[in-house]
């Protein structure tokens, strides 16, 4: 039975709700940033009017494009975005903006600049150079931030005011869970709750009222819940259901409609960019743009015509224009069908969901897709529920979406697709997703999870819990007026599982750990003390000991040691062991311990360590034994990766691995130390959090290792004099541990 | 312990490199009961050959009853025996429900509560080429009811570049074996989330298939083939190939509807 004990969980983060309330409207003039602005800004490039537009005059428009493009998969492609752009640039009544964040690395065009900069964004045909007048080079910004959204968008408003505001968002999109990653400066990432908020800030600040569009350039954002996020911010958006190819938009075409006709409104804005995707991108509607394009996506055809082009492109992809002043409608109409779900066996609904379109999953490789469309699964659990309830309520979905929906268009490889997602997780996912310190669903989509039904519905087919049927608030979709102030927290907290004593996990034990005694509170190393406990209680999982010596400096304990304890009765299924604990009757464990810490040498030095036990039951050769630390090739500290060693029974080093996360997630992969490789082993400490005034567990980092050809080895000394907490620790079947534990003393010797 | 092992098949030597399985550490959930209402109630018999050996050209006709409710899908799979390992899926494809229902172009099985399944298994494998580079391809087919050219088949693997952090990536073939659509995966800093995007090959990237592997104790964990290097004016395509002479484990696999999935299997010796 493989197991992994007291895991350190130190390196999660914890999403945190942020919504800024502003509450006046103040002068324009005010939010222009002095570091940027047309001021001293060229009067006219090629013919197209740059600056000096008909500012704030009827019919004009400014387009806003915020364009991520930091990080190594999509800085050219961002980039690119940009170049189509300018084949049409701005005219005396469409004004385009861009901020363009690159990244050091990855595309080295255009002078290989890797800031964020501010463009006045001119006509121009040279795909591969950026040739609008630049506005501010304002350094490297962190584009995740949603402050830096705020400060851009207010700052364009404030210099091109117009009748009408378009924003285009461009990077990575994650749907409900927001995107916009930036890993310079801070790695951040940009959740749709923390969006909501700049959103907020800048409708106050300007006084815009909304934005007549709102563009996601993205994958996965044609979501209800980002939808319903959006409503109160802007009139008319454009989203994909799934995953957008590197081309993006079609720049190129739907602004030359615009600046062709700025009488259009944002809605046929919103489905010219439907119309054009892919079909009318520039790269692949002009012919040597198109030589190049083929000649980096396919290995032949090279003679390929635009067409055939574009419909190779296109079966696998979706593309979205939604009228948000219909999305409050269509929730209302989702809330209708969530009630009547609740009246029939969810084990069809689980069936609807496990059938109906859906789209990439941003989650575990292993866990089904989550992100499913709204109209096909409407349409499906009125058919496996036949319930006529339900049928009604998935007739009012199609029809709200079929009115929500202004376009939309897909491939034919996603069959059902009716314009826009929404989050349906499996029971593991849904665990999962209700975790405040992972990611919580209500708390990202929290606009959402205000207005909708839908999160309640969730709680109730998972968990059981009544759904409350006014639980909803429409209102909160409503745009924003100057002064309102929005919390979600009373919603957020309507669909939460419930927790503490009214709801236990089935697995948990209520288990007693009696004081442990010792047969010597002092003990020279080469003596022997056995420790003892009474455990009782139910559901319990494993016994172990464990030894932390006390740091009298730090006040903290340094975890040394732990071990399986073993039953007297094992049980063995296909192999895998497992205790036997016996019927919730008392029993009496113990533990001859000699005073013994380990530490991992390569040769010439030597570092503290603690092994973490894997295996229950195990022999010596097939026990492993686990030793993480961080691993840095040729000693190189600046790409450290976190690793971990593992060793068997008879402390013989067996394999080396690497996370391919920043944080120790990720899945490892078994690596190769080569010579002049280091290991920093982690020592796990146990202190007070000065915050909580809760004991925890935290890693830091211990001595370091160089490789040198021959396998570290672990080396068990004699325990150095101190004072030692060694303790019986109990886990029960849902992952609790009670503890307890006496002090010995190892005196100078 | 896990180490690398390998296989030779058709003169080709393909090496697997077990990845541990290791979920991605999260904090422990609120205590709460959680109940899946799509998960499966069902029970499969197990299954059995019309011969438990063939030539690698043969064929076996399996026999299986599947009895119960939330049954999802149905695969027919086949691993292979090496070591002490059963890896794969060498095959991989839906098995047909005789009742099927279509929502605006999405076909589904509507499976009976009582369902005897046969199936004729023609084993065979498929490699991964690049130009001369080749690795083992353990595909799963995407699309439930299509005809067969138009199943796309999808293979997920690790992806580096240069230098660079290795990535997960899936890639997706049509039935022809050209390579269709290709998605990145870029790992997000927070909570182990990650961005999908348009992968671009480029020359002297790696690609490393994922491959199941199956322990001795019935445990499950995800290894790595052979890498196999890519662009350089070469097409990633995969190619049929007859199944190498071995001991392999034929059975069936069945999702319920919360996404779980159920095994059964039968040895099948290839000579």
């Amino acid at each position: 039975m493989k197991k992994s004990a007291w895991r350190v969980l130190s390196t999660l983060l914890i999403i945190t709700m942020s919504i800024s309330l502003l509450t006046a409207c103040g002068d324009l003039s005010s939010l222009v940033d002095e570091t940027a602005g047309p001021s001293d800004a060229t009067e006219t490039i090629s013919g197209q009017v740059s600056n000096g537009n008909s500012q704030g005059e009827p019919g004009t428009w400014l387009v806003m494009l915020y364009q991520d493009g930091d990080d190594e998969t999509l800085e050219r492609d961002v980039f690119l975005d940009l170049n189509e752009a300018e084949i049409v640039g701005s005219s005396d009544m469409v004004t385009i903006v861009s901020q363009l964040d690159r990244n050091a690395g990855a595309f080295d065009g255009d002078g290989d600049w890797t800031t964020t900069k501010r463009f006045l964004v001119q006509q121009d045909s040279d795909l591969e150079a950026i040739g609008s007048e630049e506005l501010a080079d304002l350094g490297e910004t962190d584009m995740s931030d949603p402050q830096t959204l705020e400060d851009f968008v207010t700052w364009a408003i404030a210099a091109y005011p117009a009748e009408h505001y378009a924003l285009i968002m461009s990077d990575h999109g994650m749907g409900w869970l927001g995107g916009w990653t930036d890993p310079d400066p801070n790695d951040g990432q940009m959740t749709l709750s923390q969006l909501d908020g700049a959103l907020s800030n800048i409708v106050t600040k300007t006084g815009i009222g909304q934005f007549d569009f709102f563009g996601f350039d993205a994958c996965l954002m044609a979501q209800l819940e980002t939808m319903s996020m959006l409503a109160p911010y802007a009139k008319y958006a454009a989203a994909s259901e799934e995953t957008e190819p590197a081309v993006g938009w079609a720049y190129a075409a739907f602004l030359g409609a615009l600046v062709n006709n700025p009488a259009m409104s944002g809605a046929d804005l919103a489905k010219s960019v439907v119309d054009s995707y892919i079909s009318e991108d520039y790269r692949i509607t002009d012919d040597n743009a198109r030589v190049s394009f083929i000649e980096e996506n396919y290995e032949s055809g090279s003679d390929m015509s635009a067409a055939e082009v574009a419909a190779d492109m296109s079966v696998d992809v979706t593309m979205t224009a939604v009228d948000l002043s219909k999305v409050a409608a269509l929730d209302e109409a989702m809330n209708q069908l969530a009630i009547s779900l609740t009246q029939v066996d969810q084990s069809s609904v689980a069936a609807a969901r496990s059938y109906s379109q859906s789209y990439t999953s941003v989650f575990d490789k292993d866990i089904p897709d989550s992100f499913i469309d709204l109209g096909n699964f409407a349409e499906l659990v009125a058919d496996e529920t036949g319930d006529a309830d339900v049928a009604n309520a998935s007739q009012q979905v199609t029809a709200a979406l079929q009115q929500a929906v202004l376009a939309e268009k897909h491939g034919d490889q996603k069959p059902g697709s009716t314009g826009l997602a929404f989050y349906f997780p499996n029971s593991k996912l849904y665990k999962m997703t209700t975790d405040e310190e992972w990611v919580s669903y209500t708390s990202t989509a929290d606009r959402f999870a205000a207005a909708s039904l839908w999160d309640d519905f969730l709680v109730f087919h998972y968990m059981g819990k009544e759904m409350n049927a006014d639980a909803a608030d429409l209102s909160v979709l409503a745009p924003v007026s100057g002064t309102s102030t929005q919390d979600f927290t009373d919603a957020i907290a309507a669909s939460a599982p419930e927790t503490g004593a009214t709801v236990e996990a089935p697995g948990s034990g209520n288990i007693t750990v009696s004081e442990v005694t010792t047969s010597t509170d002092t003990l020279a190393p080469s003596e022997t003390a056995t420790i003892s406990a009474d455990v009782s209680g139910t559901n319990i999982g494993y016994v172990f000991y464990y030894v932390s010596y006390y740091s009298p400096e730090d006040d903290s304990y340094l975890m040394a040691d732990m071990e399986f304890l073993n039953s007297d009765t094992t049980h063995d299924i296909g192999g895998s062991l497992y205790p036997d604990w016996g019927d919730g009757s008392a029993f009496t464990v113990s533990k001859d311990w000699s005073p013994t810490v380990y530490y991992l040498s390569d040769g010439t030095t030597e570092a503290f360590v603690y092994l973490e036990p894997e295996i229950y039951g195990a022999t010596y050769e097939e026990d492993v034994y686990t030793l993480y630390g961080l691993y840095a090739p040729g000693g190189d500290e600046s790409n450290q990766q976190e690793a971990m060693i593992k060793f068997d029974g008879n402390f013989e080093m067996k394999s080396f691995w690497v996370f391919t996360g920043s944080d120790g997630t990720g899945a490892p992969r078994e690596a190769t130390l080569e010579d002049g490789d280091t290991f920093t082993v982690y020592q796990l400490w146990q202190e007070v959090n000065p915050d909580t005034q809760e004991w925890e567990f935290n890693y830091y980092l211990g001595d370091v290792l160089t490789f040198s050809g021959e396998p570290f080895t672990i080396v068990p000394y004699e325990a150095f004099a101190g004072t030692y907490e060694v303790g019986i620790s109990v886990e029960d079947f849902d992952g609790n541990y009670t503890e307890s534990y006496t002090n010995i003393t190892v005196p100078e010797y | 312990m896990t180490k690398k092992i390998s296989l030779v098949c058709h003169e080709k030597k393909i090496e697997i490199n077990p990845l541990m399985n290791t979920e991605i550490l999260k904090p422990s959930s609120k205590k709460a009961e959680l109940r899946a209402p799509g998960q499966g109630a069902f029970e499969i018999s197990a299954p059995t050959l019309s011969s438990d050996e063939i030539n690698g050209d043969g064929s076996v006709l399996c026999k299986t009853d599947i009895n119960g409710k939330n049954i999802g899908q149905v695969y027919l799979e086949t691993m292979l025996q090496v070591g002490h390992f059963m890896v794969g899926p060498i095959q991989k494809n839906f098995l047909h429900a005789p009742k099927n229902r279509e929502i605006k172009g999405i076909v589904h099985p509507h499976w009976a509560v009582e369902n005897e399944i046969e199936f004729e298994l023609k084993p065979s494998g498929r490699l991964l080429y690049c130009g001369e580079g080749f690795t083992l391809a353990c595909m799963t087919p995407e699309r439930y009811g299509v005809e067969p050219d138009a199943q796309i088949w999808s293979l997920e693997g690790i992806y580096q570049r240069g230098g660079g952090e290795p990535f997960r990536v899936k890639l997706e073939f049509d039935n022809q074996g050209d390579l269709v659509r290709k998605t990145g995966f870029y790992p997000t800093a927070v909570n182990g989330e990650v961005a999908p995007f348009e992968l671009l090959i480029e020359e002297g990237d790696t690609f490393e298939p994922f491959i199941t592997l199956i322990d001795e104790k019935g445990e499950i964990s995800t290894g790595t083939v052979n890498p196999i290097m890519l662009g350089g004016g070469n097409q990633l395509q995969w190619q049929r190939i007859d199944a190498c002479p071995g001991m392999y484990h034929v059975g069936v696999v069945v999702d319920d509807f919360d996404g779980q999935s159920t095994r059964a299997r039968v040895p099948l010796m290839i000579k």
